[in-house]
């Protein structure tokens, strides 16, 4: 069956984009010089993924329409 | 601290008090001279608001003689980060800024009190992979069935217990049905 329909991300700015980013994952503060700090998320009992941290966007998608 | 309970297992159909991730609403399909746009904008988090009853009797019914009880559209509300929509900023990616709520004085205190009739504040336990969130029932849109139901077991997240739904929900009908005098 040929491809009805083929597409590329494009944002509502023109420029081309990646689809929605996956979940930002948290972050683990940084090592210091003076003191060491290994966190363990599994230890803390934390999930590393928490959903909802990003905002609304907007896809716009652009594509040529082949008929048979 | 946490102002709901959730279950975190998914049921075999959708359900009210679903909450869902990266679900889409399509803004507009235009076709031009060959050329399909389609707009659409990405919610990080959604909160089902259909009434349970409905969705049941929708699962049920597809393979029935008669489709009388068939959902074309459910009801969703967009779930905002809570520490960006008091800056103002939830909306930034759409070019929309709203005035921010400070979260110390009146305006702040009573929408995490859930006194502000427009918002929902969900504060969720530390064991849920959820940021606090309010839902705005004024941004409510409605996706197809068939749509929840294709992405329902990759993007679920959790469902809010029965109290907490029907406490969202009659606040979502209260605000609908409001009347505003002049």
């Amino acid at each position: 069956m040929s491809d009805l329909f083929k597409s590329d991300y494009v944002t509502s700015s023109g420029t081309s984009a990646q689809p929605p980013a996956p979940p930002a994952t948290s972050s683990v503060p940084p090592s210091t010089a003076s003191q060491k700090v290994m966190l363990d998320p599994a230890a803390l009992g934390v999930e590393a993924t928490r959903y909802g941290l990003g905002k609304p966007a907007r896809v716009v998608i652009k594509g040529k329409i082949t008929r048979d | 601290m946490t102002n709901v309970k959730v279950e975190r297992r998914r049921r075999s159909r959708v359900s009210q008090g679903d909450i869902f991730r990266d679900v889409e609403c399509i803004e507009y399909a235009v076709e031009k001279k060959g050329i399909i746009e389609v707009s659409k904008i990405v919610f990080p988090l959604v909160v089902v608001l259909t009434q349970d009853c409905d969705l049941a009797q929708d699962n049920g019914n597809r393979a029935k003689e008669f489709q009388n009880a068939t959902l074309l559209s459910v009801l969703v509300a967009p779930l905002y980060n809570a520490e960006q929509l008091f800056r103002g900023e939830h909306l930034s990616d759409l070019d929309l800024k709203t005035e921010p709520i400070s979260k110390n004085k009146t305006p702040g205190a009573t929408l995490m009190k859930n006194e502000r009739p427009r918002y929902h504040f969900i504060d969720f336990p530390t064991d849920v992979p959820l940021v606090a969130s309010i839902a705005d029932f004024k941004h409510y849109f409605s996706a197809h069935v068939t749509y929840l139901e294709s992405v329902r077991k990759k993007q679920f997240v959790c469902r809010l217990s029965d109290l907490y739904r029907e406490d969202l929900s009659q606040r979502f009908s209260a605000y609908l049905s409001r009347i505003g005098l002049p």
